[in-house]
């Protein structure tokens, strides 16, 4: 018998989730198979390892067949009964393309909705079909106000940019950093266990829950949810109390302190503390760390989902400011590093802005349930990178509107989702395994490429190819919805001028831009109607807000209500990764953090099961007590599907989807609710 | 709950006009510049945030089932008779826990910053004595039957 020597290969690729890290990866492929997705042990944020839940879904369900959508589906019978048969690309394109003409030439391509978000951040599969849509003029569920759209419209107020902030690699020259409102652990993983323990500066962690990198910080704030901007103003307090001020940085660079100091001045900061729940010891002690500097601010996107979130970013942003924690190594704050131009990608090349036909309609996701259940507004749907029937608030509502027989949804997806359940077409969509494309770490500066390391899963395409087809078959002719995924990624290198190619790219795996450590605002330039650094405002003025920031404390619950925090869990990725198995089995099921306190007044205890209910719905969850949250803060993780929990529902069920004062954008952590045992409350369905 | 979070109760109730102080006849150019009767336009907007933003939303324009807009139709109450004392009697208004003073610049301020075209040119602000006064008579249940009523006749003064 003939020996037959197995051929190894090892490759590079890099993770494309919504995850700070954009780790690099590697890939063992045996015999032209795929055999192992690792972390790179030669990139510098993986170093050999990738996150748990990446490492499980990438070496099980991302790479199984069995599991995967691999054919175009058709739905049959009732909507959201499950039924759907097999049908060609050709006919699902075909038939889609036919009635999307109908739709334009009944009631106008805006009521063709486009809803997308961060399924994949990689270039050409999160922005190039942005193409397609700006063409057609759908109207698009604005992504960020899921997530993020008021800290971007906050720290525009005041910086002129919301996505310019510090190099990662300035943490070596800082004394101090500050994590405010993220948590690292459980969304940037390996800033959780290499970034942070080796800054050689202080580490300050501000959250209200003690999640493992507060317990891991230096100084832990745990001021209650809503009293961050109070918060804020303690420490400018202290830190213009004690003469922390840097007046030279103010006088040249920063406009509207002689407003905004009388405020601060004035402020009681033991009544701060008290509104805060945080010592004023603490305050004072960290006001001083952080004035003395250098000191970095990471203002994390959960600080900003609160009702008044926008009020509390221009808080916090002021703390650089007036410290001159800016332009100069070790210093800067950030949020997210989103500057893709930065990185050489051209947004607005990929996105096709100039196919638009002027402004494209645009509504919040606040409000994306109230406008798919119209039928004069909303006539067809797109999905793709996304599962919102799971991670949209108004859950119930916006499953009735998913669930019109006269909307036509088009989901596209590697797996069926409670979102693809509600489809007329479901579309398979191809891995970040089986495609090339290029990542930009929102948090280190960086450019990576995704290489294709396997063929598609059955007949699963790449997002762009999917929309590249409907643009032919709607007849859409114009170039760039025809351009190919290697023309438009020799474009983008091309016009990058970083005298590199894709090739190039994918051998070196990851490359820095700049290669050294940048200083944030280094040439002192502020993209704000004065140059300055705006702490007063006059765009904030006209758009009806202050002109400063507020001392401003969201009132505490209620007597018998809880505020609910929903935030990521560690082995969640938004909704990605909630079908993975070993996933599930880790998870549990859907359970309630409660303090003690809070539990033995309501009569539970751990492993009881609690009714959680608002006027937006009701869950039931598994108790658990824990005393890492404060009294009157109830903690249940987001990101699970609502098809695999006996409820049928997750948290987004308790979500009314409140505006937060800014952007439109989600309040999701101002919710209240009532928690009750199970057995004691009946109410109607 | 839904919306208590800073709302306590919904603040205003209806999309319409009344006018100036006594009802009489309003005229309308819009006025310029900032909200009349407001000394402390941060702090009216602190209020808004935290007590009437919720069910109102950040831009005035409502929610389904929990509070009318009031982007664009707020003011249109001072234009007929029994309008403006509506605008003191809601529930939400009447009902919050502010203070008169405070709750009648958060009135003058968010009918500046959502409806000031409609603001009639001889507009004369709340005050806290007048707010007081109305709020000690708060509508109940009949609210929306006066608000429905106070619609019907901004409609037929020409401001649907």
């Amino acid at each position: 018998m003939k020996r037959v020597e197995s051929r190894e290969e090892v490759l590079t690729t890099t993770c494309p989730r919504d995850c700070y890290d954009s780790c690099g990866i590697t890939v063992i492929r045996r015999d032209g198979v795929v055999t192992a997705v690792r972390g790179n042990p030669q990139h510098p944020v993986s170093r050999g390892t990738l996150c748990g839940k990446c490492s499980t879904a990438y070496n099980r369900e991302w790479r199984d067949p069995a599991r995967r959508l691999t054919r175009p589906l058709r739905r049959v019978g009732r909507k959201g009964r499950g039924g759907f048969e097999p049908v060609s690309w050709d006919t699902a394109i075909g038939e889609i393309a036919a009635r999307l003409k109908r739709i334009v030439d009944s009631h106008g391509a805006q009521s063709i909705l486009n809803a997308h978000y961060t399924g994949t951040i990689s270039a050409l599969a999160g922005m190039a079909p942005m193409r397609f849509f700006n063409r057609l003029g759908a109207t698009e569920v604005t992504p960020d106000t899921i997530c993020n759209m008021a800290g971007h419209v906050a720290l525009r107020y005041v910086y002129g940019t919301s996505v310019d902030g510090f190099d990662p690699r300035s943490a070596k020259d800082a004394a101090c950093i500050v994590v405010w409102g993220a948590n690292p652990h459980a969304s940037a993983p390996h800033a959780h266990e290499h970034w942070l323990p080796e800054a050689p500066g202080k580490v300050i962690v501000v959250d209200p829950i003690r999640t493992p990198t507060a317990a891991q910080a230096d100084i832990h704030l745990q001021p209650f949810p809503g009293s961050d901007a109070a918060l804020a103003f303690a420490l400018l307090h202290v830190i213009h109390r004690d003469g922390l001020v840097d007046e030279d940085f103010i006088a040249a660079h920063v406009l509207g302190w002689e407003e905004m100091e009388p405020a601060i001045a004035a402020c009681d900061l033991g009544k701060l503390s008290a509104l805060t729940g945080v010592p004023s010891a603490l305050i004072e002690q960290v006001a001083h760390l952080y004035g003395e500097g250098p000191s970095l601010l990471w203002l994390g996107q959960g600080l900003q989902r609160q009702a008044t979130g926008g009020n509390v970013m221009r808080a916090c942003a002021v703390l650089p400011a007036v410290t001159g924690n800016l332009c100069k190594p070790g210093a800067g704050f950030l949020y997210l590093n989103g500057n893709m131009r930065q990185r050489g990608i051209d947004e607005e090349y990929l996105t096709g802005a100039h196919l638009a036909g002027g402004a494209a309609p645009a509504v919040s996701h606040m409000d994306f349930a109230e406008v798919l259940e119209d039928p004069a507004r909303a006539r067809a749907l797109f999905v793709w990178n996304m599962n919102p029937v799971a991670s949209c608030p108004q859950q119930a509502r916006l499953r009735r509107a998913f669930e019109r027989e006269d909307l036509l949804t088009i989901a596209l997806d590697l797996f069926p989702t409670d979102t693809t359940a509600l489809a007329d077409y479901v579309l398979p969509a191809a891995s970040f395994l089986e495609f090339d494309d290029l990542i930009a770490s929102y948090f280190h500066l960086t450019l990576s490429a995704q290489a294709k390391v396997m063929p598609p899963c059955g007949e699963a395409l790449p997002n762009q190819e999917i929309f590249r087809r409907l643009a032919r078959a709607m007849d859409f002719s114009e170039p760039p919805l025809r351009e190919s995924d290697a023309d438009m990624l020799s474009a983008l290198f091309a016009r990058s001028g970083l005298g590199e190619d894709f090739e190039s790219l994918k051998a070196k795996g990851t490359i820095w831009i700049p290669s050294e450590t940048a200083v944030q605002f280094a040439d002192r330039a502020f993209d704000t109607p004065s140059g300055r650094i705006e702490i007063a405002s006059a765009g904030a003025e006209a758009d009806g807000l202050p002109r400063l920031a507020q001392c401003l404390c969201e009132p505490r619950p209620p007597a018998g209500l809880l505020r609910l925090l929903t935030p990521a869990h560690a082995w969640l990725l938004n909704t990605s990764f909630g079908n993975v198995g070993r996933i599930r089995a880790r998870l549990g099921p859907a359970s309630i953090a409660l303090h003690p306190a809070d539990a033995a007044e309501r009569h539970l205890a751990d492993g009881d099961t609690a009714l959680v209910h608002n006027a937006s719905g009701r869950l039931e969850l598994r108790v658990t007590t824990s005393d890492q949250m404060p009294r009157g803060v109830a903690l249940a993780h987001k990101g699970r599907w609502l098809a695999t929990d006996p409820a049928q529902a997750n948290v987004n069920a308790l979500n009314p989807g409140d505006k937060s004062d800014m952007g439109e954008s989600s309040a999701v952590h101002s919710v209240q609710v009532a928690v009750q045992r199970a057995s004691q409350v009946a109410l109607p369905r | 709950m839904r919306r208590t979070l800073l709302a306590i109760g919904a603040l205003f109730l209806a999309p319409l006009p009344h006018t100036a102080r006594s009802g009489a006849a309003a005229e309308s150019t819009p006025p310029p510049g900032s909200p009349a009767g407001v000394v402390n336009a941060q702090l009216a907007w602190q209020n808004w945030a935290l007590n009437c933003q919720g069910c109102h939303q950040p831009d005035g324009t409502g929610s389904a089932n929990a509070a009318p807009s009031l982007a664009g139709h707020v003011a249109k109450f001072l234009w007929v008779p029994g309008g403006r004392e509506y605008l003191g009697r809601v529930p939400g208004v009447a009902n919050s826990p502010l203070a008169d003073a405070e709750l009648a610049e958060v009135v003058n301020w968010l009918l500046w910053r959502f409806d000031r075209e409609d603001l009639p040119s001889n507009f004369q602000p709340f005050t806290a004595a007048e707010i007081g006064q109305l709020r000690a008579h708060p509508l109940r249940l009949e609210a929306s039957q006066v608000r429905g009523d106070l619609l019907k006749n901004a409609e037929a003064a020409g401001r649907p």
